[in-house]
């Protein structure tokens, strides 16, 4: 593999390792893991419980660091940097969307976003964000007072409200039933299409690789990678 | 960061009944540093500004006689910048109406109004004129508690005279802010007053003519810390006039107590506001790790969006920033209220011309400071551990807490008795170490509190009753201007209505054993003494030996003198001629340093026989009797003092023991509020981490009362055992705190009687189970059916 990526990588990752301490058992969770994301691609990671997908998406989004390894996003090598300047990685370059959504519960659904785009160089107007996500009517609304879907997506708004390099979803649908999460899919899909964003989806639920343009196999032996020929539509998978 | 202060906002409001409790701590540590600090402020300026405007003396030199031409030679002695003399004599005061003898100390000023050391402030009416020699100016407390104006005209019995002396005025003088009648040991101002009478009428009435026995003076800048070379080189000097004492300012009498207060109010400032910080300190510890916690996941989501640390923190600290601000800012107004009533209670012991209230900004200023730093602590230390994961740990959940066996467990035959509610008690206090230290050191905080309140007040009240009970008998006390023989004695028997009478030899002395020495004065009392019985540890009697000296524990130690040894006794008066004495037992004595002696064995050792200082009588008078006893009383030549006991007791008991109960009683209140706050912050926080436990309880079918009751049993063992340790805590607090008020006039004893003990584990029980309907208020309130439908 090339020490630096080229120009179409988004993302490049070098032989990780990552092995956590529990009391007396050390635990390998990735083992020499080699993969490459392009640019403007949805990739969708898949893999059973325990394989280390949300391990992995922690390394690239700079909020966990590999044990060993090279994690290389725009020519800078993550494992190599300071947790300063992984801050400034994770505020300029990324956006995330949590599993169980991690609004802010004293903040509104416009205020959640502003959290994002007050430390963000170039946001989006909030409101604008939250247009994008269908959720223009509910601005000032608590995440109490909300459905899982609509907190997701202002999860979402809140992660490319920040018109990030790359977005990291981390089972986005995970806490949603069907109908909702296909919505979810669909406006991921939307934001890669219209955007050009960098959208990296880690799911047990195997039917989602459909819908990417490259799916990435993650196994306790380590990672395979294929290109979708045909993508299915968002609105068409189900699981 | 706007976004996050609008968070921070409502984050603020959730957890405002909590921040309030705490708040409020905080704000009665300030409002104790405030209102303390502030009344010896108010003390120290009033003092400041009174002494500079009387000129207040640096040393009072008392002596037999001595040629006012003398002085020149003193005057050009280095160390001293300026001095004055003056004739001061103790008199009997003779008012109309009043058939007691009263008591006074007469000084003479100069005819015409000049700056003099020691001068006094005109209250009312004027300076002497050149009408009449015989004017004299009365000190305003006397005055007042006499109803005497300019224009009365009083008596005065000065060298067995009656004299007639017009009142032109009122005074103060600076030399009498804490003004006592001899041998007492609180104002008694109807009772003892000082009279200011010219120059030439002092000289004339009392035979002084060119002469003086009082010299007052100011030292130069370059002795004053250390101007014993100078007294002795007075004292060697004056010696052949018969110098009785040289009384540095330090020890003289008034600016003693007054500077034993001060130095009481700055102990007890710095004790208060501590105990307060730290509990404050604690409870916030406990609230910002519960909020850290619950908001672990927000923390690591923050820092995943690219939030510094150092914005994560700010956000925080601010919890700590408000709780400080907020505590300073209520307890500034606290204080300066309690500053308020405190001055307005000294204003009853101590005579200034001006004790006023002020605001400090200063001292404001720091008690803020103080608050932000020990907010800012408890919030550190509550958020660090939460602070310091990345990001990725901080949006794991936590692994579950430790469920392992106590060590309770392992006496099995014992647990097994305890029900399954008292486990679940056991485990919970066991399992959650820090917060249940924090409890255990709030209660006991709040017990010690609330027993140096009561123990105060049992110490007043020990030193009143050892005193009034234990040592002094006598019904009357007579004291004599000079030494008189058995006749006296005699004399006293005759009075009407006294049915025995006991002389009193006082020999004023120096004491010295090696590099220690000490004024005091020796009494000798008759063999088997009843009026004056002197007494031991736990108020057991000591008989005086028949030779040797009974000493007070304090002088001996002050002497560095241990039983047995030998100490050199230099009288002041008579024939002046040092003797050795030996120590032949100790004594406990809270007024003053007292040293007895056999009265016949001191007569023999100063070369005296049957010589009378004092006499104490007893007797239960008929008032028609009382008339006739005063009336005769008053007509002793000699007379220079009478104290009547159950005045003087009534006058300690009710100037203070009751009005130091005034300031002390609202020490309850500080304790109820530790209670509260501590008990009502944890039991909150409990409640809402233990809210699905609740929940399944109420699914089960208990009720709120049942559930509550656990809360309460926790509540009850923590805050209990933190109550029964607050017990030796307070009594060593109090030691403390007694420690700072004594000195050579009055030591305060530490005295906690059975009730007090009972009266706090009682009180601390009722705060708890005051605190513990709030508690159970909560629970009712909790919405469980929601806590059942909370994610992990």
């Amino acid at each position: 593999m090339p020490q630096k990526p080229n120009g179409d990588s988004a993302v490049q990752c070098v032989q990780i390792h990552k092995n956590y301490q529990m009391g007396e058992v050390e635990v390998k969770v990735l083992r020499g893991l080699d993969l490459e994301i392009k640019k403007g691609q949805l990739t969708v990671i898949v893999g059973a419980s325990g394989a280390g997908k949300t391990t992995l998406l922690n390394i690239i989004g700079g909020i966990d660091r590999p044990t060993s390894g090279e994690v290389w996003v725009d020519g800078e090598n993550l494992a190599a940097m300071t947790d300063r300047r992984l801050t400034e990685y994770r505020r300029r370059k990324i956006g995330f969307v949590f599993q169980f959504y991690n609004l802010v519960p004293t903040l509104t659904s416009i205020e959640n976003v502003q959290v994002s785009t007050q430390i963000a160089d170039h946001a989006l107007d909030p409101a604008e964000a939250l247009k994008m996500v269908g959720l223009a009517d509910q601005m000032n609304h608590f995440p109490a007072q909300m459905s899982g879907g609509q907190q997701q997506r202002v999860s979402i708004a809140r992660a490319l409200a920040k018109q990030p390099a790359i977005m990291l979803c981390d089972e986005p649908t995970g806490a949603l039933d069907a109908h909702t999460g296909q919505r979810v899919l669909g406006l991921l899909s939307r934001l890669n299409e219209k955007m050009g964003a960098t959208i990296i989806i880690i799911t047990h639920a195997a039917p989602l690789a459909d819908m990417a343009h490259r799916v990435l196999h993650l196994t306790m032996d380590g990672i395979t990678a294929h290109d979708n020929t045909v993508r299915k539509p968002a609105e068409e998978i189900t699981w | 960061m706007n976004i996050l202060n609008t968070k921070l906002r409502r984050d603020l409001w959730q957890t405002k009944g909590m921040l309030a409790a705490v708040i409020l701590i905080v704000a009665l540590g300030v409002s104790c540093l405030v209102g303390m600090m502030g009344t010896s402020q108010n003390l120290q300026l009033a003092r400041n500004l009174y002494y500079g405007q009387c000129r207040m003396a640096d040393f009072w030199v008392d002596l037999k006689k001595m040629p006012i031409v003398e002085l020149d030679d003193l005057d050009n002695l280095p160390g001293i910048s300026e001095i004055r003399n003056r004739i001061a004599f103790q008199v009997i005061v003779d008012l109309e109406g009043v058939e007691e003898p009263l008591s006074g100390t007469l000084l003479t000023l100069p005819a015409q109004p000049a700056p003099t050391i020691n001068g006094i402030l005109m209250r009312s009416g004027a300076y002497f004129t050149s009408r009449r020699q015989d004017e004299v100016i009365v000190s305003e407390a006397f005055a007042q508690a006499r109803g005497i104006t300019e224009g009365d005209t009083i008596h005065i019995i000065m060298n067995g005279q009656r004299k007639p002396l017009f009142v032109v005025g009122t005074a103060m003088s600076s030399e009498y802010v804490y003004m006592m009648p001899p041998g007492a040991i609180t104002p008694e101002p109807s009772r003892y007053g000082v009279f200011y009478v010219k120059r030439g009428f002092g000289e004339d009435t009392l035979g002084f003519h060119g002469a003086c026995n009082s010299l007052v003076g100011i030292l130069s800048e370059n002795i004053r810390e250390n101007p014993q070379p100078l007294f002795d080189e007075l004292q060697r000097r004056l010696a052949p006039y018969g110098v009785f004492a040289i009384t540095p300012l330090r020890l003289q009498a008034s600016n003693l107590n007054l500077a034993g207060e001060l130095a009481g109010l700055a102990t007890i400032s710095f004790f208060m506001p501590t105990i307060f910080m730290l509990v404050a300190v604690l409870v916030l510890n406990v609230l910002m790790s519960r909020l850290a916690q619950q908001q672990r996941t927000v923390v690591g989501t923050l820092k995943a969006l690219g939030y510094r640390n150092k914005d994560i923190f700010f956000h925080f600290i601010q919890f700590g920033i408000f709780v400080g601000a907020g505590g300073a800012l209520l307890g500034c107004f606290l204080g300066y209220w309690i500053a308020d009533g405190m001055t307005l209670q000294y204003r009853a012991f101590f005579d200034f011309p001006k004790l006023d209230n002020r605001f400090y900004p200063e001292l404001n200023l720091t008690a803020l400071i103080i608050a932000l730093i020990f907010g800012m602590i408890g919030t550190i230390k509550g958020i660090q551990t939460v602070l310091a994961l990345n990001p990725s740990e901080a949006m794991r959940p936590p692994a579950p807490p430790g469920g392992g066996a106590v060590f309770l467990e392992a006496w099995t035959g014992l647990w097994r008795k305890l029900g399954f509610q008292q486990q679940i008690v056991l485990r919970n206090l066991i399992r959650n170490k820090g917060r249940t230290l924090t409890a255990v050191f709030s209660a006991a905080m709040g017990a010690a509190l609330v027993l140096v309140t009561f123990g105060t007040m049992d110490s007043l009240q020990y030193m009143v009753n050892f005193r009034f009970e234990l040592v002094n008998h006598a019904d009357y006390t007579l004291t004599l201007r000079n030494d008189r023989g058995a006749g006296a004695l005699h004399e006293a028997l005759r009075l009407p209505g006294i049915i025995a009478a006991e002389p009193v030899l006082n020999v004023p002395c120096h004491f010295q054993n090696g590099a220690h020495a000490k004024r005091g004065v020796i009494q000798g009392l008759v063999h088997n003494a009843r009026m004056t019985t002197p007494r031991g540890e736990s108020g057991r009697l000591v008989r005086v030996p028949e030779s040797g000296l009974l000493m007070a524990k304090r002088l001996g130690k002050e002497l560095g003198l241990s039983l047995g040894d030998t100490v050199r006794v230099a009288p002041t008066q008579g024939l002046q001629q040092p003797v050795n004495i030996p120590v032949t037992g100790f004594i406990d004595s809270l007024f003053g340093l007292c040293v007895y002696a056999d009265y016949d064995y001191l007569n023999r050792r100063i070369s005296e026989a049957g010589a009378v200082s004092m006499m104490q009588l007893s007797g239960r008078p008929t008032s028609a009797q009382a008339q006739t006893l005063l009336r005769r009383i008053k007509s002793w030549p000699d007379l220079a003092d009478y104290a009547k006991t159950s005045f003087q007791k009534q006058a300690l008991q009710q100037t203070f023991v009751n009005k130091m109960g005034q300031m002390v009683y609202p020490l309850i209140l500080f304790g109820a509020v530790i209670f509260f706050g501590a008990i009502l912050n944890g039991s909150l926080i409990s409640i809402m981490e233990r809210a699905r436990e609740i929940a399944t309880f109420r699914v089960l079918g208990y009720q709120p009362t049942e559930i509550g009751a656990m809360f309460l049993r926790e509540n009850m063992i923590q805050y209990g055992i933190g109550s029964l340790l607050g017990l030796p805590l307070g009594w060593w607090l109090l030691y403390g705190i007694n420690s700072q008020y004594t000195n050579d006039m009055y030591s305060v004893a530490t005295v906690v009687q059975p009730m007090s003990w009972i009266k706090t584990v009682v009180l601390s029980a009722g705060f708890i189970l005051g605190a513990h309907l709030f508690v159970h208020r909560a629970i009712n309130r909790l919405k469980w059916q929601d806590a059942l439908s909370m994610k992990e």
